[in-house]
């Protein structure tokens, strides 16, 4: 008989025998109370995880590592290139912080269960309000700085937090952003009005108003008593984080305590290979998923040394941000989006810069948020010279769906692919009917329940959306909203939502396919393939491009350049005829392109803007593009 | 020596943070939570300036200000109402009563600290 390999061994037992692994994995916490059942289902016949054990976050985070003999050990480090401030927090100052934060909203009246909005931009105090939340049991809901005053005043209005917390201002790059007038004019949009807003003050560069509500966070520490952790169930909210859904009304994704310590100080030792003493470093902002798991919570279960950078991969001061940090604080392990790595190609194609810097410390780069390109998986592994890992998850799962465990079993990289099911996760390629596709045939990515522990249980306050919205599509599995296919080795490959792909003459293409084909051009720095309605064939792709610095040659060269490869490579069944030449594409705050609000510009359908977009003002730039170089809906005006 | 300021409010954040901000810019600082606690207070002590609230439940703020204006031994105390209240009547009679300034809130504390300043050094 075959032996196993390591992962699929560990895979295995991860799904056929689901309930013993976790239970095992649940050993790796402490629990003030054991659970009593590893899973069940709650009265709305949802699963939960760990029902019954009580346990404390914060505690996990902080005052165990201290009990374990970190106290002394650097917790954080806050690295901020825009304020010029490094600064470290030591697990034993970090509790201190904490334990004052937590005294003071229980001053101003905060209780276990209520929730506290967090609005803030990446300083120390963000972390630091998140763990002082969990220790207290109330249920935090960070808000990215980068929303506007509606969409933080749509979250205050499902939230109805007891407080909120900001700061006086943010900055972007060299701008100041002041804060707190976004949190005035939410609250007065808002139906709901809290009675409390902390305010930090970051410095008197930027003045703020105070009203009776307001209260300074400094004001509140020196007048608070340092508090205790509270016992909290496994099943309890720890937080809640709003992502954008189809509706106007965001998705309150809730995560609970138990399952998410669990999953996550899994996740550190067996994916990201990280143990108590090393540097981890995402280079996201705590607004999203991957800061709330992977800035703040992940490392610290793991007694790991986490960096809190406020900055960017470029212009502060410029493109070797990145190279800087991991040789002076030793990252060993670094996460970051591949728009942030092709920001930085962009700059500078040779990675010059990073020449000056010792990065021998770096074991392995992760990247995840939006599909990584082959080319620059490769440019990556080929200047950094360590496995460059690309991993799939979502904000509702809150941990790794598909990655290359590098600490069960490094597999071999295959470009383009996030390699293979995390444990626990028993991941399915569904066809129309909810029957599995073959291998290479593409389909709809669907998780056949029990999703693992730190997955969502539910959505705050909407049970109802949860099933419609996730569970209803394939019975008995957690759907997506991703295609991709699986090939004869078991990898997947993830094609984006299920809505980019699009349908030539009756032919299913992968817009992503095709991306890949382009990006891989030595004069094209990123790239989106969408599929264009068209009246012959039902849809036609159509390729926005934005050149690398410094190329002389042509547009029109280029263009041809690219239809000429996709042709080579796809064949003429691809159809592609227009490629247009754009100063840069529309993305999330996270980075992910912007396919569909691209599309329905060149199909001339009413659209919104996704509130999470990063620069409105590229909307406009597109929409001029396309009416200009006749795309779609464009053409006819053209005549 | 260091200027005596009585923070009159009964908005607990509000206190909190003026306190916090007067003590940080180097004041002394005496709290009063209501309108008698203020009037008792000032039965012992000379404060150099009042942040006085006017909305309270019991003595309001202006009923305050009167009996300090008309208290020969408080003559040198400066009295700054802090207020919601932001009809110009609202500001006229405060300064009727004999305020000294008139701040409506929301106010910034930068421009709070600088008023302070520049009335105590008159």
């Amino acid at each position: 008989m075959k032996t196993l390999s390591p992962y699929a061994k560990l895979y295995k037992s991860s799904i056929d025998h689901s309930e013993e692994f976790w239970a095992e994995q649940a050993n790796n916490i402490h629990w003030f109370k054991q659970p009593k059942q590893v899973l069940s289902k709650d009265k709305n016949g949802l699963y939960r995880w760990f029902f019954g054990g009580t346990l404390n976050t914060s505690y996990l985070a902080l005052d165990a590592n201290i009990e374990a003999g970190r106290g002394e050990q650097t917790a954080l480090i806050y690295d901020s290139p825009v304020t010029n401030t490094k600064q470290k927090f030591t697990y034993n100052q970090m509790l201190a912080e904490v334990e004052k934060l937590a005294g003071g909203l229980l001053k101003i009246g905060v209780k276990k269960g209520d929730t506290v909005i967090i609005y803030l931009p990446m300083i120390p105090q963000a972390a630091f309000s998140m763990l002082a939340c969990a220790r207290i049991g109330a249920v935090h809901s960070v808000v990215f700085g980068g929303f506007a005053a509606h969409e933080l005043a749509l979250r205050i209005d499902d939230a109805k937090p007891a407080a909120i917390i900001t700061a006086n201002y943010g900055i972007e790059i060299n701008k100041y952003i002041a804060y707190k007038p976004i949190v005035d004019h939410a609250i007065a949009e808002s139906k709901f009005k809290p009675s409390n807003v902390i305010v930090y003050n970051r410095g008197d560069e930027v003045a703020y108003e105070m009203s009776d509500r307001d209260v300074d966070y400094d004001a509140l520490l020196s007048h608070a008593e340092p508090a205790s952790y509270v016992e909290v169930l496994a099943t309890d909210p720890l937080y809640i984080l709003y992502t954008s859904g189809t509706t106007g009304k965001p998705k309150g994704i809730v995560r609970d305590n138990g399952g998410h310590a669990v999953a996550l100080k899994w996740s550190m030792s067996n994916i990201y290979n990280c143990e108590a003493g090393d540097v981890f470093w995402a280079a996201s902002d705590v607004g999203w998923v991957v800061g709330h798991s992977y800035i703040v919570y992940a490392p610290l279960f793991q007694g790991c040394t986490t960096i809190l950078f406020e900055g960017k991969p470029i212009k502060t001061p410029d493109s070797s941000a990145f190279w800087r940090v991991i040789s002076e604080h030793k990252v060993k392990v670094m996460f970051t989006a591949p728009t942030a790595i092709r920001a930085i190609k962009k700059e500078d194609p040779e990675a010059k810069l990073k020449d000056q810097f010792d990065m021998s410390s770096l074991k392995a780069q992760f990247v995840a948020g939006e599909r990584c390109d082959a080319a620059t998986l490769q440019w990556l592994q080929e200047k950094l010279g360590v496995p460059v890992i690309d991993h799939w998850w979502q904000t509702e799962s809150g941990w790794p769906m598909l990655a290359n465990l590098l600490g069960v079993e490094e597999l071999p990289v295959k470009p383009g692919s996030a390699t293979k099911p995390v444990p626990g996760y028993n991941i399915q390629v569904l066809n129309e009917a909810g029957d599995p596709c073959g291998i290479n045939e593409e389909g709809y990515i669907a998780v056949k329940l029990p999703l693992p522990p730190g997955c969502l249980p539910t959505l705050f306050n909407d049970n109802q959306r949860f099933i419609d919205g996730y569970l209803s599509r394939f019975p008995g599995y957690y759907f997506t909203g991703d295609g991709g296919y699986k090939d004869e080795q078991g990898y997947f490959f993830i094609t984006g939502r299920v809505d980019d792909v699009i349908n030539v003459a009756g032919h299913r293409l992968s817009t992503a396919e095709m991306e890949e084909i382009v990006a891989a051009h030595a004069d094209i720095a990123e790239c989106a393939v969408i599929g264009v309605h068209c009246e012959l064939k039902g849809q036609k792709p159509l390729a926005i491009v934005v050149r690398k610095e410094n190329v002389s040659k042509s547009d029109e060269a280029i263009e041809a350049e690219i239809i000429k490869e996709i042709r080579d490579q796809i064949g003429a069944v691809a159809s592609l005829k227009n490629v247009v030449v754009a100063q840069r594409l529309p993305k999330t705050r996270s980075g992910k392109i912007l396919r569909k609000t691209m599309r329905f510009i060149a199909d001339a359908k009413p659209y919104t803007v996704p509130s999470t977009i990063d620069d409105v003002t590229v909307i406009d730039e597109i929409t001029h593009l396309f009416k200009i170089k006749n795309i779609g809906a464009f053409e006819t005006n053209a005549l | 020596m260091k200027k005596k300021v009585l923070i009159v409010d009964d908005e607990p954040n509000i206190v909190m943070s003026l306190e916090y901000l007067m003590r940080k810019n180097e004041f002394e600082v005496f709290i009063a939570r209501n309108g008698a606690e203020a009037l008792e207070l000032l039965s012992g002590k000379v404060p150099d300036l009042i942040l006085l609230d006017i909305m309270m439940p019991d003595v309001d703020g202006y009923e305050i200000c009167l009996i300090v204006k008309q208290n020969p031994r408080l003559i040198h105390t400066k009295v700054v109402f802090l207020s919601a209240k932001s009809k110009i009547t609202d500001i006229e009679k405060g300064y009727d009563l004999g305020a000294d300034l008139y701040i409506t809130k929301p106010f910034s504390t930068r421009a709070l600290l600088k008023s302070v300043n520049e009335l105590l050094t008159d």
